[in-house]
């Protein structure tokens, strides 16, 4: 979701970083523990072709696959008693993101295609502004990636961008509506399934 | 996305499938027109090159998905189903395509006459709903021999036919008792009259055409006299009724005797139930007294000896003749069946005629008497049309020829039986088309009752609502791609709506009857004399009563 | 084939008996030692170890204090800055395509508190330059290579360097505790004692150097403590002490294993912390006591090395400390509070150390890489790379 405070957080300073890229899917390194946009944001990186994304998955996980977090936090009144009593924890856990490439950005012009080359490792990860979903999201041709991609919960996905980043617009039942008559089309053979999507979108 | 809501406003659909022969699938692009789109309603569809006009056959609803059509998906959600109809389900019609135009903006072709149609439309095609342009350029304008006789479908603009055209054939209009019948002839009798193509013989058997009629809710409405005093006559069969009606008549019709002849009898056969026997002893009849006394001698026969002595002489059974005799006797009673002289009634109404005056033949008290009405209406148009075969012959040495006549029946099919059509002279007239320049206007609430020739014979057939499948089929038998216009005639409003299709006509369509009955529709014929404007004012002044 | 498991299995087998067998006899040995702990009077103990210390084979403590003592803290600090530092190493190899090594130092600073915050370092220190690789002996010309022991010293110079380093860029004003792994003392070297160019160089100007800093540091400050920890120790100092006035032989010459001229009352084989899980509850510390002295001992100068067990998580470890921080029961108090809480906090072990450790640690996919790098390295800039023939049977596994 964003909100106010994100707003004028994220598009200052980036989030992270590229860890992991391919052209389909990029893995982000959050530069901060926990502190990531909500599944369904749309984020961006590179410079001179901007490489549009959708956050599909956010991990917060131990750094070294070796180790194992365990429990903390027996006799803590909180969570944040375990972070405090235990410092290391912020660098020793780190939260990435998983986000589905559905676009770029070449000399202003937003193609809803997969980039011809996906960014590199370490470029710098910003969370899209709310001028900048609603400019992305003008025509929703980038629904057809989002439903293509092999994540089995691509539909929360779609659900939470279209929930939380278009509803949050000046005029979001327009926008909901062109967007659900795109998802429409592309699901004309599964209609459960955009139902589902469909009614949890309009609550 | 650019969209010109202009050019939207009218857009119905695109076409997905079709075939010349089952028409054109068109699935509609908004999803909330469903409900909106009628069939009947007339359609452009813009090709690459031409232009296809057709007629809206059928309505459907698709879905993409099987899981619908199952009932498997159910969703409450108002959003849900806002976006899913137009996409995942929609509307389908099926357009009958008609005819067709080059699409073209060039002047020269602009002009020109559609073409039936031998094609059909690309994929993608758009659909709209017809403009006023399309009607006027399929149907034409108003002008003299252009008559507007409604709106298509759900449209302003005005749908005409052209007269001249129209009365070269003979005509029906269908429709069962209720769905404005009288109206639409009555228009077009109007029609008639003002493009002076034709004259009209009108056989009025329900009075309901020459001086006032009666609309629906008993509202009551001006007769062709009231309208057009100095071109329209009334002729009476009886006197006093019309005088109680507030009209005196131009004309009391009678007839002698002597003008009823074996043909005039035949016709009746049914309705005096007569024997085959019976028809055959009025044909020797009419040979043994002579064919313009039979009738009357044999009427002043009296007592059972002198028709016992009769029927031997000319070797009929005894009880044949008393039987014909007795039923004969019911016309001798018709008040306009003059035993002792004879008159020059058809001369008279002939006469009207050739001066291009109209002739409204009021039926008085006969007004539901159907032997009088057959009798009568059979009498007057065989001797007419006989005149008129003269008539004709002569004048392609004089070069001129008689003033074409339309003659309107009522309950036509009483005429047009198959067991008598071919014998009367009703039928000898729907077959020969113009030759004699005189031709019917079929009234009829039962198009099955008619002899199945003399229907593929009619010019153009105006259907109002028909829900016999027997009357719906008589109705369109012959009539190309008539399985996708049963629909449409099936789901006519009952009133003020018909379907026309035909000879004057380039395609099918459905209109709104032209509205009649009002001030404001008497003006628009034209009329605006000091009665009508006094009414006019009265009402401004005062408001509808 | 590699290992021949089946073999081995075998071998096992016997082993297990042998230790179910030595174990009961052990446990006599644990009850002797708690015995003779209980009966051990300090005075008795100096005047033997004046008398007898020339003839031992083995050093014993400095005692100045009861060894039965515990102590225990209530002290609970919820705010303070722990320091740790561990290191690893990439030992010379002879068959590598050049001569190095490599020391990776870890450190990891944890603050607790209102800020609390965390900072990891890893630090690799490559030696490749021919004056890092050997100690050199000026006088007769001769060198050592540094490696084996040698390396460990180095690293355990390096560790302390960078432990320095850390206490000098803190802030003074949260409670610190500096922690080392393993020994202070420098025991690798042990085999050295008479090379006086490596004690000088390890101890000397590297060990002492770095204790000096540290030293002046904590003493400018009132809250700062500095130690080692050993994990599981196997040292035997106390028990040492216990035998010499326990041991019932004329030569008291009682090892790990016993031997056969073993009295009545050995306990040789003990170990310290074995008799001091007896002893001491959780949490609680020993008393102090002075290393024994050894020959390295008097290159430490004013940094003699006193240590204490602490019972963490019923489990003993062995706390090596400076005598300056030793001697001082403040700072002892402080060190006892936060030891407990490190050990708490990382379940049974400093969690500052882990971390450093973690830091620290090189993996063997790790040496792998890094030694293509250094042959990628070279081979770019045109280096002729030569390897032993050994090694590159090792690379290439023919059949």
């Amino acid at each position: 979701m964003i909100n106010k405070n994100q707003e004028e957080k994220y598009p200052k300073s980036p989030i992270g970083e590229v860890i992991e890229t391919s052209a389909f899917n990029l893995t982000i390194q959050c530069h901060k523990l926990y502190e990531s946009p909500a599944i369904g944001s749309l984020i961006k990186c590179g410079t001179e072709t901007i490489v549009y994304s959708v956050i599909s998955n956010i991990k917060t996980q131990s750094l070294d696959t070796t180790r194992t977090t365990i429990a903390l936090a027996q006799n803590a009144f909180s969570v944040e008693d375990v972070y405090q009593e235990n410092p290391q924890l912020q660098n020793l856990l780190s939260t990435s993101l998983n986000t589905i490439v559905v676009g770029y950005k070449q000399n202003t012009h937003i193609n809803h295609e997969i980039p011809s080359i996906p960014p590199k490792i370490h470029d710098l990860t910003y969370c899209c502004t709310l001028e900048e979903t609603l400019e992305f999201s003008q025509t929703f041709g980038f629904l057809r990636i989002l439903r293509s991609s092999n994540n089995a919960h691509i539909d929360d996905v779609i659900v939470s961008f279209l929930r939380s980043t278009l509803g949050n617009s000046k005029n979001p039942s327009q926008l909901l509506l062109r967007a659900g008559q795109e998802l429409a089309r592309l699901l004309k053979d599964d209609t459960q399934r955009l139902t589902q999507i469909l009614e949890r979108v309009s609550l | 996305m650019t969209m010109n809501i202009d050019n939207n406003e009218s857009s119905l659909g695109i076409v997905i499938s079709g075939s010349l022969s089952e028409g054109i699938r068109v699935r509609l692009t908004n999803p909330t027109t469903v409900e909106l789109v009628k069939v009947g309603t007339f359609v452009s569809i813009n090709g690459e090159n031409l232009k296809f006009f057709g007629v809206i056959t059928d309505i459907s609803l698709g879905a993409s998905d099987h899981n619908i059509e199952y009932g498997s998906i159910e969703s409450s959600n108002t959003f849900v189903k806002e976006v899913m109809s137009g996409t995942t389900t929609f509307g389908e019609i099926i357009v009958h395509p008609m005819l067709t135009l080059y699409n073209t903006e060039d002047i020269d072709t602009a002009f020109e006459k559609p073409l039936p149609a031998k094609t059909i439309p690309n994929h993608f095609a758009k659909v709209s709903s017809a403009t006023e342009q399309d009607i006027e350029r399929v149907f034409g304008s108003e002008s003299d021999n252009v008559f507007w006789v409604g709106h298509p479908l759900d449209m302003e603009s005005k749908l005409c036919l052209n007269i001249k055209e129209l009365v070269t054939r003979t005509n029906g209009v269908f429709g069962k008792s209720g769905t404005g019948k009288t109206f639409l002839t009555r228009l077009l009798l109007i029609g008639i009259l003002q493009s002076d193509s034709a004259s009209n013989l009108i056989f009025d058997m329900a009075n309901e055409y020459g001086w006032r009629g009666y609309s629906e809710n008993i509202n009551e409405v001006k007769g062709l006299k009231q309208l057009f005093p100095s071109k329209v006559a009334v002729f009476s069969l009886d006197e006093t009724n019309s005088k109680k009606r507030g009209l005196t008549p131009d004309y009391v019709v009678k007839f002698g005797l002597e003008e009823i002849e074996y043909g005039d009898i035949a016709i009746l056969k049914d309705l005096l139930n007569l024997t085959d026997l019976a028809l055959d002893a009025v044909y020797v009849l009419e040979h043994h007294y002579g064919r313009k006394n039979w009738l009357k001698m044999f009427l002043s026969l009296q007592g059972r000896d002198s028709i016992s002595n009769i029927a031997e002489k000319l070797n009929f059974h005894e009880g044949t003749l008393i039987s014909l005799h007795n039923r004969l006797s019911r016309i001798h009673r018709f008040n306009f069946i003059d035993k002792t002289q004879s008159h020059q009634s058809v001369e008279k109404i002939l006469e009207y005629l050739q001066r291009g005056i109209h002739v409204v033949l009021e039926f008085g008290r006969y007004e539901h008497n159907a032997l009088a009405y057959i009798l009568v209406t059979n009498l007057i148009t065989r001797r007419i049309h006989q005149k008129y075969v003269e008539l004709t012959e002569t004048s392609f040495t004089k070069n001129k020829k008689p003033k074409p006549i339309v003659i309107t029946i009522e309950e036509a099919h009483r005429f047009l039986t198959p067991s008598i059509a071919p014998k009367t002279i009703f039928g000898t007239i729907a077959r020969e088309m113009r030759k004699y320049n005189v031709t019917l206007l079929i009234v009829d609430q039962r198009p099955s009752s008619i002899d199945g020739e003399i229907m593929s014979q009619i010019g153009t057939k105006f259907a109002c609502l028909l829900d016999n499948e027997k009357d719906v089929d008589a109705v369109l038998t012959g009539v190309h791609g008539s399985r996708k216009l049963r629909s449409v005639l099936a789901s006519l409003d009952s009133k003020q709506q018909a379907l026309i299709f035909g000879h004057s006509l380039p395609m099918p369509v459905v209109i709104k009857t032209r509205e009649y009955g009002t001030p404001e529709s008497y003006r628009s014929f034209g009329i605006s004399n000091k009665q009508d404007q006094i009414e006019i004012d009265r009402e401004e002044l005062f408001g509808e009563n | 084939m590699s290992l021949n498991l089946l073999k081995t299995a075998k071998q096992i087998d016997v082993m297990a008996t042998n230790i179910s067998g030595r174990q009961n006899v052990h446990l006599e040995k644990i009850k002797k030692a708690i015995n003779a702990i209980n009966q051990f009077s300090i005075e008795n103990f100096k005047q033997l170890k004046n008398e007898k210390s020339n003839e031992l084979s083995f050093v014993v403590p400095t005692i100045v204090e009861h060894p039965k003592n515990r102590y225990s803290t209530t002290n609970k600090i919820y705010e303070y800055c722990v320091m740790a530092v561990d290191g690893s190493q990439i030992e010379m190899d002879r068959h590598a395509p050049t001569t190095c090594f490599l020391i990776n130092i870890g450190t990891c600073t944890l603050k607790y508190g209102n800020a609390a915050k965390s900072i990891f370092s890893s630090t690799p220190i490559l030696y490749a330059k021919n004056d890092e690789l050997v100690i050199k002996n000026e006088l007769n010309y001769s060198e050592r290579l540094i490696e084996g022991d040698l390396l460990a010293a180095k690293r355990s110079v390096d560790e302390i360097k960078f432990l320095g380093k850390l206490l000098k860029k803190s802030s003074a004003q949260l409670p610190r505790i500096c922690l080392l792994d393993g020994s202070l003392q420098m025991i690798s070297l042990k085999g050295y004692y008479n090379d006086e160019i490596v004690l000088h160089e390890f101890i000397e100007s590297g060990m002492v150097t770095e204790l000096n800093k540290i030293k002046s540091i904590i003493t400018e400050s009132t809250n700062t403590v500095f130690a080692s920890y050993i994990s599981y120790p196997n040292s035997t100092d106390i028990i040492n002490a216990l035998k010499l006035t326990s041991c019932q032989s004329e030569s008291i010459k009682c090892g790990r294993f016993g031997n056969e001229q073993s009295c009545s009352e050995c306990i040789g084989g003990v170990l310290d912390r074995e008799l001091f899980s007896t002893i001491l509850s959780p949490g609680e510390r020993s008393s102090v006591f002075y290393a024994s002295e050894n020959s390295l001992s008097e290159y430490y100068q004013d940094h003699r090395i006193m240590f204490f067990y602490i019972n963490v998580n019923n489990e003993i470890a062995r706390i090596e400390i400076p005598q300056w921080i030793g001697e001082n029961s403040k700072l002892l108090e402080l060190l006892h509070s936060l030891i407990l809480d490190q050990c708490a906090k990382g379940k049974g072990y400093p969690v500052s150390l882990m971390e450093a450790h973690e830091q620290a640690v090189i993996t063997n996919a790790d040496r792998k890489t890094f030694i293509t790098m250094i042959e990628k390295t070279l081979h770019h800039q045109n280096i002729p790379i030569y390897t032993s023939m050994k090694n590159h049977s090792k690379n290439l596994r023919w059949l």
